[in-house]
């Protein structure tokens, strides 16, 4: 409940009593949520850090606007979230107002001549999805999956997904948004209003959000232009399959390709040619363990039946390196020629069919429908038991990824043989370049018992441990600290100019009355 | 076995949020304006009328860090018990969560707790008195069959035992429904009877509000007037009433050891035997709205009492296996193979079908105790239906048909609404 029951009275007056709540109930279901114990937003048992004053349910950016007005005249933190996958939007602050941003749920534009869509934070990545490729289009969809907020992604955080060698990642598909500042003005800027253009700009862009995006910390985020892309596919699919892990019929005009590299500088080799041949649509690399969770099976039970038999036909080392590459075509010439590219490119590099004996048609459909839907990756939080950690999250040239993946591999041993972390046969991270350039997010995924605590504090040890051989190997790239950990950012801010400052700066200078929550912005106050 | 809302702790911490429970299954959804699958929380819209959301904060009940109260007690009532939260979420937690016994668990320890809804006990106190939730007179159950000289079924052996339901047996409306059925199968030669006042109530209205021990005691009676009857099958025109037999019997320890069909199945039967022709033409495009007891929650139930063990470290898995529920093996093909059977009858599927439907208001006590939700669910089917172009929808539940029409008589709109036997009788 709210201490100050004026400004409670208020804001209910702002949304309605339908849309304001205060019950223990209602705040206790936004309490518990993945990745708290890792960013450090959750308590003792991975639940209620703190207890939140009340949540709100704006529907317009007035009200959000007039929410903000509130809480800095009593002086109140707040913080929003759109769709709510993740502890980041999580407010922190004791006594604090959650806005929930649900009801703001509208495609308001769709432009398909000039390819892009304007949204309100409650807007799925698959909803987006679904109505672009009625008109021959695809966003960005990140890999934490299809039932995120395409808003958030853009604004607010950093994700990145399997079609970003066409579409980039959402950090770089902003093309406008409303901004809600901390002290309740409202910002627009670029394709967010009819009759704007341009871009936001390296300025903007680093004040607003930066590479890994404010987590909510910094206002809130009402409206979103996004870029759209060439769908190369037919506007609606075929289902295959039964529930729950249905597949798409591959269209003709489309292959897809499941390598698997003698070594790892194969791999980064057959990257470096694909993108330089621009051949491709997508280019994505999976670790072999999550293969049988994302294809091959519903449930761990299946993963684990499926993971059995890949060990015992002795197929783990020769597919630990493992590139999936999608290519479409508009016509059979274009087809053939970069089917040929392809021929060459596998010929050149040695790659082999990767898990020849399991890739059956059915298990290719299933994968074309993750491909495209973006809609398993999540099955991840139920490898352990609710939560998973990631980490290196760093976009830079694949020759460094390399390096970096055989050094992970050697990272994670020690804390397999100890038993802290799930043995995924070493290999545990997914990525793939973007833009058709050789530069692209790698991330590093690992699994502990999230409600084992001293588990997961050596499971952040050894996140810690990556982090530091990026900084010996100096090979901080740009996307750093996407797992939202401020604390990390304290860490890393001096191998990386400083940045921490201008947070730091950029935050008083938006945020006058220090209303926001800046946990996952800055960290943890001294 | 019912188990206690304590031992679902695991699962509670299981949930990520990753809102599963709140779209259709992706590779279904074909539009954004019919892209969501759970009615409770596009009603309520705070987190906690999703199923994650209660979840979460039944892991907050159980650790007694929130007090009952009004909001709270809504949260947990104003759903429909529909089940698709917990077919969806396979799709990324598999057999790891079971959200349709939580959310069942929770409200058995609501009641425990003496927290039901006095709409409800009302309902159940129906039943204690008159075995129906509406407390029509019990001896007035069996009228509906007047004249139509069936086997009473508690007194004379017969193959298949006919539970015509609380819904059949009560509504006027409906009379002409249930009695179109019995003709059918008495047309089709069938050694068929029914229980007349004998019957009772299946009880699921009772179990899906959190009075177990209603249920628990219906579910005995009809085991008694199944082995009575000497049936082999059991067949019921009401999807609740199948569900119950299906899969809630089960759940609770209750075996029937009867082949249970629902009426659709049976028809399709005969319909593929040659016992059942449609003669005259209905030039008409129908759309056909699943019920959630028939497709999703028609699945029947596999029992499980294993532990989780961890492999790989800390891989989770069951021990036994424990069965995967995915809604995949409700009834969806016979209803749409009798349409497709109807000359000139044109089916055309709602964006949301089979295991993806959307539900019609009408269940888990959502309707009596919070109607404009019901209603307003039941309006948003009927959207989706004319979205299709359809002239008319067709359901094969009595519950489903009841809530439309009356739902489309509160808006003042106009749409078609058929039981599958309407279209029967049309085309014979």
């Amino acid at each position: 409940m709210l201490e100050n029951r004026e400004a409670a009275k208020m804001l209910e007056e702002i949304v309605g009593s339908q849309n304001f709540s205060e019950d223990p109930a209602i705040i206790s279901s936004y309490t518990l949520q993945a990745f708290g114990v890792l960013i450090g937003v959750a308590g003792k048992d991975g639940y209620d850090r703190v207890k939140l004053g009340a949540v709100i349910l704006p529907e317009t950016t007035d009200e959000v606007q007039a929410i903000s007005k509130v809480c800095n005249k009593y002086k109140i933190s707040f913080k929003a979230h759109s769709t709510g996958l993740g502890a980041h939007g999580l407010a922190t602050k004791p006594g604090s107002v959650q806005i929930d941003l649900r009801r703001m749920n509208r495609i308001i534009k769709l432009d398909d001549k000039n390819m892009f869509a304007v949204v309100e934070p409650y807007v799925s990545a698959l909803e987006l999805a679904t109505e672009a490729r009625k008109n021959g289009l695809y966003c960005h969809i990140i890999g934490a999956g299809s039932h995120t907020s395409i808003l958030a992604s853009t604004t607010s955080h950093l994700g990145y997904g399997h079609s970003a060698l066409i579409t980039s990642h959402n950090a770089r598909n902003c093309l406008g948004a409303e901004w809600v500042l901390p002290t309740g003005e409202v910002f627009t800027w670029g394709l967010v209003d009819d009759g704007k253009v341009g871009h936001p700009g390296p300025g903007l862009y680093g004040l607003c959000r930066g590479q890994v995006g404010t987590f909510g910390s910094l206002g809130v985020f009402t409206k979103a232009a996004v870029k759209l892309y060439p769908w190369p596919g037919p506007t609606e699919m075929k289902v295959t399959g039964k529930s729950p892990t249905h597949g798409f019929e591959i269209p003709d005009n489309i292959k897809i390709y499941y390598l698997a590299f003698p070594n790892t500088e194969r791999l980064g080799d057959a990257i470096y040619e694909l993108t330089e041949s621009q051949i491709a649509y997508m280019v994505w690399a999976l670790p072999l363990f999550f293969f049988p969770q994302r294809c091959m099976g519903n449930s761990n039970d299946d993963h684990y039946e499926v993971w059995k038999k890949i060990e015992a036909a002795g197929a783990i080392h020769k597919n630990l390196d493992q590139l999936t590459v999608m290519i479409a075509a508009r016509s059979k010439e274009e087809l053939a020629y970069k089917m040929q590219v392809m021929k060459d490119i596998i010929n050149e590099t040695g790659a082999q069919e990767f898990l020849a004996d399991f890739m059956t048609k059915e298990v290719e459909e299933k994968m074309f429908c993750h491909l495209i839907q973006v809609h398993k990756p999540c099955t991840e939080f139920r490898l352990s038991g609710g939560d998973m950690g990631t980490t290196f999250l760093q976009i830079m040239h694949f020759d460094n990824h390399m390096k970096a993946k055989t050094a992970i591999r050697e990272m994670q041993k020690p804390y397999v043989d100890e038993g802290v972390l799930i043995d995924v046969a070493q290999e545990s991270g997914w990525g793939g370049p973007m833009e058709q350039r050789p530069v692209g997010h790698m991330e590093y995924v690992n699994f502990t018992n999230p409600l084992k605590r001293e588990l997961v504090k050596r499971q952040i040890d050894f996140i810690r441990e990556t982090y530091q051989y990026a900084i010996d190997e100096k090979l901080l790239g740009t996307g750093t600290v996407a797992g939202g950990r401020g604390e990390t950012d304290k860490v890393l801010s001096k191998y990386l100019g400083n940045y921490l400052q201008y947070k730091e700066k950029i935050r008083k200078a938006l945020d006058p009355n220090d209303i926001s929550d800046a946990l996952l912005y800055l960290g943890e106050e001294e | 076995m019912l188990k206690k809302l304590e031992d679902y702790e695991r699962e509670m911490y299981w949930c990520g949020r990753e809102g599963y429970c709140k779209w259709v299954n992706a590779p279904f959804m074909k539009s954004k304006r019919f892209s969501k699958i759970c009615p409770s929380i596009e009603y309520g819209n705070f987190h906690a009328y999703s199923c994650s959301g209660r979840l979460h904060m039944s892991w907050s009940l159980i650790r007694g860090r929130v007090p009952y109260s009004d909001k709270m007690l809504e949260v947990v009532y104003a759903c429909t018990m529909c089940g698709a939260c917990d077919t969806n979420c396979r799709v990324i937690m598999g057999n790891s969560i079971s959200n349709n016994e939580i959310l069942h668990a929770l409200r058995l320890k609501c009641v425990e707790d003496g927290q039901a809804l006095p709409e409800h006990v009302m309902l159940v106190e129906s039943m204690k008195r008159e075995d129906n939730p509406f407390g029509e007179p019990k001896a007035k159950r069996g009228d509906w069959a007047e004249g139509l000289g069936l086997k009473n079924a508690t007194r004379e052996k017969v193959d298949v035992l006919f539970h015509a339901g609380c819904r059949y047996s009560y509504d006027e409306d409906l009379r002409d429904t249930v009695r179109g059925y019995a003709i059918l199968l008495k047309e089709a030669g069938v050694d068929f009877g029914i229980a007349g006042r004998e019957e009772a109530c299946c009880g699921l209205r009772a179990f899906d509000v959190g009075f177990k021990g209603e249920m628990e005691k219906y579910a005995e009676d009809m085991m008694t007037r199944v082995a009575t009857s000497g049936a082999t099958k059991l067949v019921t025109p009401c999807s609740d009433g199948y569900s119950a037999f299906k899969y809630y019997y089960p759940w609770v320890g209750v075996q029937l050891n009867v082949e249970v069909l629902h009426i659709t199945e049976y028809l399709s039967r005969l319909l593929e035997e040659g016992k059942l022709r449609f003669e005259k033409e209905i030039p008409e495009r129908i759309t056909y709205h699943d019920p959630c007891h028939l497709g999703r929650l028609g699945e029947a139930y596999e029992p499980w009492d294993g532990e989780w063990k961890e492999v790989l470290g800390h891989m989770c898995i069951s021990d036994p296996p424990k069965p995967l529920r995915t809604g995949e093996n409700g009834i969806y093909d016979p209803p749409r193979n009798i349409l497709k059977s109807i000359p000139g009858l044109k089916l055309v599927e709602m964006e949301r079908n089979r295991v993806n439907s959307w539900c019609c208001g009408a269940g888990g006590g959502a309707l009596e105790a919070f109607p404009d939700f019901a209603y307003g669910t039941a309006m948003e089917r009927i959207e989706e239906a004319k979205a299709t172009g359809a002239e008319g929808l067709a359901t094969s539940c009595p519950w489903c048909e009841r809530m439309f029409k009356d739902a489309l008589e509160e808006s003042g709109e106009k749409f078609k609404v058929y039981d599958i036997i309407d279209l029967i009788r049309r085309a014979k």
